[in-house]
């Protein structure tokens, strides 16, 4: 799932979901998120976003 | 620039255009120059002047080259499918200017078949594209230019079944244009019953990718009468760049490059919203015209869907848009742009496949890119 989001801090971001299904019905406008890092490599993580309050 | 000072004094696409598996991108370019200067008359020893866009740098020299021409105006002017209406603008100066008499624009693109179009890879690693968008999966126009449409609908109250709507009177316009590529009729049903490719988007609302091409003769209009076609007047044009990621628009409901490029191009020409017969606007996704005609100012904000699900657009509508059957319908060669040019050229002459009668004012809109740019021209058969 690609999608935008907007930080609290006020930045507008491109960023993946995780830890929900990629069907509309999921995804609602204004889905409060949280973010998680994925390490891509050694060097890099990357942002990446779920729904607040499902972190495993 | 004066309106009506300028005009275009030919045109033309490509002889074949689709599925060309034998013509490069430069052989496309050649093959819409010399057609679009046997249009009106005149041969390549006429040119003077030489604009062209493409992802191979110098396109220009290589295309006077093949041209055996030596120009004395250059424009290689490159911001995304929306260049050739730039150069109509570029070159409506230059002609203004004393800067070249005969303008030529020439588009070729084998954007289906992928022939002699370099190894022009896309936005490397160390772009801004490549840092912040493409790591998270994003992938040309289906992913990008829909980034802000579910909040664009939930804005305006406009729906899925406005969006299919376009595609529909689209569909009925290349019903009546032989040489279109999808010429079957839709419905709302059968577009919103089609693959998603990104949702909310389905595959019939995304463009075609084809191979072709088209040219255009600019002139100054005393020239232009007394060529062989009657003259296209430029009444105005407008240009404006936009954001260098579709993520970072201000507002991802709207582009104001859009809005600055259409307000240069009425405000040159000096006509209203109401005067137009005929809109030609970039439809590389089917909700990009329901945008254009809002941020134009053409319609009010959320007016768009429902007028376009009323058949307003349609044949037999008051605004007739995209009578060629556009990006969606007709033929997309990546940077389309020279095609909204080209059907508006036949509509004011009066000789287009599905011809709108007595229209004698276009506009033509285009797009640059993931809203990277933006480009406006105003048409008309009188000169004002």
């Amino acid at each position: 799932v690609i999608a935008l989001v907007e930080l609290e801090e006020g930045p507008r971001m491109l960023a993946n979901l995780e830890g929900v299904e990629p069907v509309p019905e999921a995804l609602p406008l204004d889905l409060p998120l949280e973010a998680v890092f994925e390490r891509v490599t050694d060097e890099i993580a990357l942002p990446r976003f779920r729904p607040a309050g499902t972190r495993a | 620039m004066r309106p009506g000072a300028v005009a275009i004094a030919g045109a033309a696409e490509t002889e074949r255009l689709g599925e060309i598996p034998d013509q490069s991108m430069l052989g496309l370019h050649v093959d819409a120059a010399l057609r679009a200067l046997a249009d009106c008359g005149l041969t390549p020893r006429d040119v003077d002047g030489l604009a062209c866009a493409g992802l191979q740098p110098y396109l220009p020299t290589q295309v006077a080259h093949q041209l055996g021409i030596e120009p004395r105006w250059a424009d290689a002017t490159m911001l995304g499918g929306c260049s050739f209406l730039i150069h109509v603008r570029h070159a409506a100066a230059a002609i203004e200017a004393g800067h070249c008499e005969i303008a030529l624009i020439t588009h070729g693109e084998s954007g289906r078949s992928r022939l002699g179009m370099g190894s022009y890879a896309g936005p490397g690693p160390d772009s801004l594209q490549g840092q912040f968008e493409l790591p998270f999966g994003t992938a040309g126009p289906t992913t990008l230019l829909t980034l802000g449409a579910l909040r664009f609908l939930a804005e305006t109250g406009i729906t899925r079944e406005h969006v299919a709507a376009v595609v529909v009177a689209q569909s009925q316009w290349a019903a009546r244009t032989p040489r279109a590529a999808r010429r079957t009729p839709q419905t709302v049903e059968t577009v919103l019953a089609a693959e998603v490719i990104a949702w909310p988007f389905t595959r019939p609302m995304c463009c075609l990718v084809s191979d072709g091409g088209g040219a255009l003769v600019v002139t100054a209009a005393e020239r232009a009468r007394d060529l062989a076609r009657p003259p296209v007047y430029v009444l105005g044009t407008g240009e404006a760049t936009g954001v260098p990621m579709a993520s970072q628009l201000a507002d991802v409901t709207r582009s104001r490059a859009f809005a600055r490029a259409g307000a240069q191009a009425f405000e040159e020409a000096g006509i209203g919203h109401g005067e137009l017969d005929h809109l030609m606007l970039y439809d590389a996704v089917a909700h990009l015209p329901l945008m254009m005609l809002e941020d134009l100012g053409i319609l009010e904000r959320g007016a768009s869907g429902p007028f376009v699900a009323a058949g307003h657009t349609a044949p037999g509508g008051r605004l007739p848009v995209n009578t060629n059957g556009g990006g969606l319908c007709y033929a997309h060669t990546g940077m389309y742009g020279m095609f909204l040019l080209q059907e508006s050229v036949r509509q004011l002459r009066g000789e287009a496949a599905a011809q709108v009668p007595g229209v004698r004012t276009s506009l033509a809109h285009g797009i640059g890119g993931m809203f990277q740019a933006a480009a406006t021209v105003i048409l008309s058969n009188q000169r004002p």
